[in-house]
C-alpha cells in the first residue's frame, strides 16, 4: 500500500494564496478546458468519471449537477460545505489550507457547469487560520479575474462568499447549512424537495463536499481514462482519509481506493495502535459509523466492502480503539457529542439521544439492567427509523453496533452492581 | 472589539457591497465579529432593509451558540 498523490500533490509545494505558484504546477488548465468545453459537456465528463460524493452520503456527482443546470431560468446556487463537524474527520482541512485554489477552481468549475452565479464556501467556524486565508484568497482571486465578471475572458461571472460557521455541528447538513444562509434556525428540513429542486431562496442548489469539488479539475485535467484508471470498478479514483484515535501515528492519507484492506491501512500508516495492544474496533467513516471488529477489518477500502463488513464508508474519518477500554466507555463519549448538537427539529433524534445518553450514563454508572439495554436498542432503531436528517438517522449507530459487537461489555458493566 | 457606532457599521455595509438577503448571514457575521454582539438597532435596521421579519432574525440569531443578541450586549 502506499499513498497516491492525486489531489493533494501542489499541498506544501507552494504558499497559499500565491496564484503563481499554483499555475505553474498546471493550475487552472482544466478551468480553461471547461470554458472552451460548455457546461453540458462538463457534466458528461464527470458523469463518465463515476464520481460520487466524498462528504459523507456518497450521491453521485453528475447527475446532481445535472438535475440543477435542467432549471434554465433564474437563479441558481452552488455551495462548498466545508463544515467538516464529523467527528475524527480533517481531511477537507488540508485541502482548504494546503491547495486552495484547487478548491476555488472546483467551485468555479461547478458553478459554470450549473450555471450558478453566486456562490458559497460555509467554512467551519474552528478553522480561524483557513478563513482568514479564504478571505485573502477570494480578494487574490478577484485581481487576477478568478471571480466577478468575464473570468478570463469568457462570460461566466461568479461571485463567491466564505462564510464562517457558527459552531454547530448540524450545520454541515446540507439542508440545515441552507437554514442558516437563508438567516433560519440551523435545522434539517424534510426531504424532498431536496436542495437540487429547492435548496437555498428556494432556487435549485448544488451542495457539495470540498474534496468532492477538488476532485473536478484533476479530471478534467487528467481526463477520464487516466482518472477511471484509479480505483477500482464502480468506485474510481483516491480518497481522503482521516486516521485518528489510538494509532501512534495519526494524519490525513490519500489513498488509492480499494488499494489494501482497513487493518492494513491501521498497520502501515498509523504505525499500528498507540498502545501495542490488539484493535478492539474501527469506525471506517467518522463517529455516527458503526463499528467493525476482527475479521471485517480484513475488508477493502471501498464503499462497497466497508457496507459490506457491515458498516459505511462517510466520511473516511477512520477512528480506531484498542483493547482495554470498554465499549460503553467508547459510547459514551460519542453520544455526548451527539447529544449536545441535536437540532431539536424532529421528535426522534431530539427526545431518543437523551434517552439513550441517560441510559447509557445509568449503565456506565453501574445501575444498568437488562431492560435498559433492551430500551437502548428500541430507541435506537427508532430513531434511525423516522429521523429527519442523516444525523438523527446516524447517531444511534455506534450504540447498536457496539451492542452487536460487544455485548458482553453491556453486561459487565450491568453485572458489576448486581454482584 | 469596537463598542457599536453607526460609522463603522455604515462602512460593514459597504464592504459587503450593500446588505442584500442573499449576504444577510455573512453580513450579521462580521457584526457580530467586529462588535462583539448584534444591537437591537441593528436587527432593527437590516429587517428594514431586507424585509425580513425582526422576529425571523432574532429567531435564528439566538440559535446559534456564536452570535449575542439584546440583554447580552447591554441593550
Amino acid at each position: 500500500m502506499k499513498e497516491i498523490k492525486l489531489l493533494t500533490r501542489r499541498v506544501g509545494t507552494y504558499e497559499p494564496p500565491d496564484l503563481k505558484g499554483y499555475e505553474a504546477q498546471g493550475g487552472l488548465v482544466a478551468l480553461k478546458k471547461a470554458l472552451a468545453m460548455g457546461p453540458e459537456s462538463v457534466i458528461d465528463e464527470i458523469k463518465r468519471a463515476g464520481l460520487v460524493g466524498r462528504g459523507g452520503a456518497g450521491f453521485p456527482t453528475g447527475p446532481k449537477w445535472a438535475m440543477v443546470a435542467g432549471e434554465k431560468q433564474g437563479q441558481k446556487y452552488l455551495i462548498c460545505n466545508a463544515e467538516e463537524g464529523e467527528v475524527g474527520t480533517f481531511k477537507d482541512k488540508v485541502l482548504l489550507d494546503g491547495d486552495p485554489w484547487l478548491v476555488l477552481e472546483g467551485i468555479l468549475i461547478g458553478a459554470f457547469a450549473v450555471g450558478a452565479e453566486k456562490t458559497y464556501i460555509y467554512i467551519n467556524g474552528e478553522y480561524d487560520q483557513t478563513i482568514e486565508l479564504w478571505d485573502r484568497l477570494v480578494v487574490e482571486a478577484r485581481k487576477a479575474g478568478l471571480l466577478g465578471d468575464d473570468i478570463l475572458g469568457s462570460k461566466l461571472s461568479v461571485d463567491l462568499q466564505v462564510v464562517k460557521s457558527k459552531g454547530l455541528y448540524i450545520t454541515g447538513e446540507e439542508l440545515a447549512l441552507i437554514s442558516s444562509l437563508e438567516m433560519r434556525r440551523a435545522a434539517s428540513r424534510l426531504k424532498p424537495p431536496y436542495p437540487t429542486e429547492k435548496g437555498l431562496f428556494g432556487r435549485p442548489t448544488v451542495v457539495n463536499n470540498v474534496e468532492t469539488l477538488a476532485n473536478v479539475p484533476v479530471i478534467l485535467a487528467e481526463g477520464v481514462e487516466a482518472y477511471r484508471r484509479l480505483g477500482v470498478e464502480g468506485e474510481p479514483g483516491t480518497r481522503l482519509f482521516s486516521l485518528s484515535g489510538d494509532v501512534k501515528k495519526s494524519g490525513v492519507y490519500e489513498l488509492e481506493i480499494g488499494s489494501g484492506t482497513l487493518a492494513e491501512f491501521i498497520e502501515e500508516f498509523g504505525g499500528g495502535t498507540a498502545g501495542g495492544r490488539p484493535i478492539k474496533a474501527v469506525q471506517p467513516g467518522g463517529g455516527t459509523s458503526r463499528f467493525l471488529a476482527g475479521d471485517s477489518l480484513k475488508c477493502k477500502l471501498t464503499a462497497r466492502a466497508i457496507l459490506q463488513a457491515g458498516s459505511g464508508i462517510g466520511t473516511a474519518g477512520v477512528i480506531v480503539y484498542e483493547e482495554g477500554k470498554s465499549a460503553v466507555d467508547i459510547v459514551k463519549g460519542l453520544i455526548e457529542f451527539y447529544g449536545f448538537e441535536s437540532c431539536g427539529r424532529c421528535a426522534p433524534c431530539r427526545i431518543g439521544v437523551v434517552r439513550i445518553k441517560e441510559i447509557i450514563d445509568k449503565v456506565f454508572g453501574g445501575e444498568g439492567t437488562d431492560e435498559d439495554l433492551e430500551q437502548l436498542r428500541q430507541i435506537g432503531k427508532a430513531c434511525v427509523a423516522v429521523s429527519t436528517c442523516g444525523m438523527g438517522q446516524a447517531f444511534p449507530l455506534p450504540v447498536l453496533s457496539a451492542l452487536e459487537l460487544f455485548p458482553q461489555d453491556f453486561e459487565a458493566a450491568i453485572e458489576k452492581v448486581s454482584a | 472589539m469596537k463598542t457599536f457606532d453607526m460609522q463603522t457599521y455604515q462602512n460593514l455595509i459597504k464592504d459587503v457591497g450593500g446588505l442584500t438577503v442573499e449576504n444577510l448571514f455573512v453580513f450579521l457575521c462580521k457584526v457580530q465579529e467586529t462588535f462583539g454582539c448584534v444591537p437591537n438597532e441593528v436587527v432593527r435596521d437590516v429587517a428594514m432593509k431586507t424585509g425580513f421579519s425582526e422576529a425571523r432574525i432574532y429567531g435564528a440569531l439566538t440559535s446559534y451558540r456564536e452570535f449575542k443578541v439584546g440583554r447580552e450586549c447591554g441593550d
